[in-house]
């Protein structure tokens, strides 16, 4: 088969994994060596579905001996079949990175054989890169459930991102949609990626040089809407992991109904709005302060999806608001709608100075329309109704854009 | 006092740089002479001296810090019209507030230079992404532009980290300007004469090709959302991108 046919089908193939990111690692160039990371990530184009394109995103093979129900590659799906081998791989990498249309590359792929034979390959294709052909762009690697450990540690060492995907969020569910992986199989790589580097942090302080370990960390990802759980169970899942094998990211892909299957739903779109809430919640665990039960209670297990999960919160906990802009603690201010970690930092930096006035909150950069309802200013309250959060809801529902809004920040933050 | 310069950022300090000289107070207007009509007959005319200039920017970025000389540079590189009396002024105001510039952040005209500086910056970021190099017959790689803001100067020496074994020219075709680094050495130079008939290496085309359909499979259709990706690649630099052009093969 031609290259070029190899491209589209295997470039085709990998283009529901979400992540594109290429930030995260500081790697420089090496004397006439080719490439190096941009430590915030660059983005080098757009597809036409609004999303980054950082990387070359590609599966090595779309083989798979596997059965998982919601992936075209399935073993007993019918289609085209086909390999790129290492060389062309390769090639393709360089040449697309000197022209300057990517960063590197994500290289992805089905299993041939056994998970340890696939990793062997990618590994090939790592070293080929540093080793042979000095190239030091991102380079972003799945790692393949069930692969020995020792393996992962090898591919780890020319690798700047290694991502072990989640896929389903329960563990039946993974019975049901994808027999051959077992959660351990999944979080074991994990847990020894998390214990390879936290290893590597203490060795920092005790030696000089400490060979290059996966510099950009882990990321995950789960695919949202192909089975039944909760958005609750997700959140709390993507909290553990977390804070159990300190992952960078975790990414949420929504369901595409590119397959039919007697286990799956019956969807015409993707759930693109609830992946979206998933994001803004992910967002409040690791830059507001915010626990999984806070965001979503036991009793009301899933997104309300006409708001934004922040001001849900606010909204179910509205005996705390308004809350006095000159006097509430930072970790409240982070709480409030409206309010971004980068104005609440120059809210705290400024109030030392002496009180807020209204003219000044209004510079500061908070998205005045939303957060005025949830806060005081020197004790005046310039919101609607401060006594029904109801009301709220529905003035903040009705003010236009709000469709647009949600779907322009869909991928904010992917780089 | 009316000074004249060549419109370059050396020539533009070695102007500050006579201007403390002869008293601050005295300075009335500063020209670029490329774009410089009203002959007067009393402009002071300076040429570029590179000692006065690094005396003038390592004072500036050693009292006022990297910000301030990382504005002031970005913003000049903006070349908005009538900038030289306000960024005059804004280096005035820096070393008169030293350590406390931030303090005259409500100063509409450091406003406005914060504002041109962060709008270079900006360029000068999503460029980074957008350029794409083209490989000729002879192997260089050579990347047509047309950006907005004098950039060439600022993104080269990404491209000198990236690329130090390969020979490649950065070109503003707007501006007539060049980066040209030939494996050892950075040069920025003017272009009088392009060049129009490239010659293009054999495995080029094949290349593009290749890219744009990657390009195209790796688009979600279900998802597609041509306002989401006007909003972060605006369309003024489509006819430089190779995957926006896809179906033009090269002219030779
Ligand atoms: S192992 Fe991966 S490629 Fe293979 S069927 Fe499952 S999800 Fe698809």
């Amino acid at each position: 088969m031609e290259i070029m046919e190899k491209l589209k089908i295997l470039s085709d193939a990998a283009k529901y994994d979400v992540s594109c990111s290429s930030s995260g690692s500081k790697r420089k160039n090496r004397i006439n060596g080719l490439g190096n990371a941009a430590p915030s990530g660059i983005c080098h184009s757009w597809a036409a579905d609004g999303r980054c394109i950082s990387l070359l995103k590609i599966l090595m093979t779309n083989y798979c001996i596997y059965d998982c129900e919601y992936c075209v590659n399935r073993h007993s799906n019918d289609i085209v079949r086909t390999h790129l081998s290492p060389e062309e791989v390769v090639g393709l990498t360089v040449q697309f990175y000197r022209r300057n249309y990517i960063e590197g590359l994500f290289l992805s792929s089905g299993i041939i054989k056994s998970p340890d034979y696939t990793t062997e390959l990618l590994i090939k294709i790592a070293k080929t890169l540093r080793l042979k052909e000095n190239f030091n762009g991102y380079i972003h690697m799945k790692g393949i459930p069930g692969t020995d450990s020792m393996l992962i540690y090898e591919l780890g060492k020319y690798v700047d991102r290694m991502s072990v995907n989640m896929e389903l969020p329960s563990e039946s569910s993974l019975k049901l949609l994808a027999p051959q992986k077992t959660r351990s199989a999944i979080i074991t790589p994990m847990q020894f990626i998390k214990n390879k580097l936290t290893e590597r942090q203490e060795e920092k302080h005790l030696v000089k040089y400490v060979p290059s370990f996966i510099p950009a960390g882990q990321t995950t990802q789960m695919i949202i809407g192909a089975s039944g759980e909760n958005d609750r169970h997700i959140l709390k899942l993507s909290e553990a992991l977390y804070k159990k094998v300190s992952l960078k990211r975790v990414y949420y892909s929504a369901y595409v109904p590119v397959m039919t299957g007697k286990n799956l739903p019956a969807l015409q779109v993707p759930p693109l709005l609830r992946e979206n809430r998933l994001y803004q919640a992910d967002w409040l665990l690791r830059y507001y302060h915010f626990s999984a039960d806070e965001i979503l209670t036991a009793d009301r297990p899933n997104f309300d999806l006409s708001v934004d999960p922040k001001t849900n919160w606010a909204l179910q906990n509205w005996h705390i608001f308004p809350v006095e802009i000159n006097r509430a603690p930072y970790e409240m201010l982070l709480r409030v709608p409206g309010i971004g970690v980068r104005s609440a930092m120059r809210i705290r930096t400024l109030r030392r100075f002496g009180n807020l006035s209204y003219d000044e909150l209004r510079h500061i950069g908070i998205v005045w329309k939303r957060a005025r309802h949830f806060i005081t200013c020197s004790g005046k309250y310039y919101g609607l109704r401060r006594d029904d959060p109801l009301l709220i809801k529905k003035i903040l529902l009705s003010q236009k854009n709000q469709i647009i809004f949600k779907q322009f920040s869909l991928f904010e933050g992917q780089v | 006092m009316y000074y004249q310069y060549d419109g370059s950022f050396p020539g533009f300090l070695s102007v500050v740089y006579q201007a403390y000289h002869d008293g601050t107070s005295h300075v009335e207007k500063i020209e670029n002479k490329r774009a410089g009509s009203s002959l007067f007959g009393n402009e002071k005319i300076i040429t570029s001296n590179i000692d006065h200039a690094s005396s003038v920017i390592n004072s500036f970025h050693q009292k006022c810090g990297s910000i301030a000389a990382h504005t002031l540079y970005y913003a000049f590189m903006a070349e908005q019209p009538e900038r030289e009396m306000i960024l005059f002024y804004y280096i005035c105001t820096a070393f008169r507030h030293i350590g406390t510039l931030s303090v005259c952040r409500r100063d509409p005209w450091i406003q406005q230079v914060e504002k041109w500086s962060l709008k270079t910056s900006n360029e000068c970021q999503r460029i980074l992404g957008l350029l794409r190099f083209n490989e000729l017959a002879a192997g260089m790689l050579y990347a047509i532009i047309k950006p907005d803001y004098n950039i060439v100067p600022l993104i080269a020496g990404h491209f000198t980290n990236r690329l130090p074994a390969e020979e490649w020219a950065i070109h503003d075709i707007h501006r007539h300007i060049a980066a040209y680094y030939n494996k050892k050495t950075l040069l920025i130079t003017e272009i009088t004469e392009p060049k129009h008939n490239l010659d293009y290496s054999k495995d080029e085309q094949k290349f593009r090709q290749m890219w744009c359909q990657y390009y195209r499979s790796i688009a979600i259709e279900e998802r597609e959302n041509p306002r989401l990706r006007r909003s972060f690649m605006p369309e003024k630099y489509w006819p430089y991108l190779t995957e926006m052009t896809a179906d033009q093969t090269l002219q030779n």
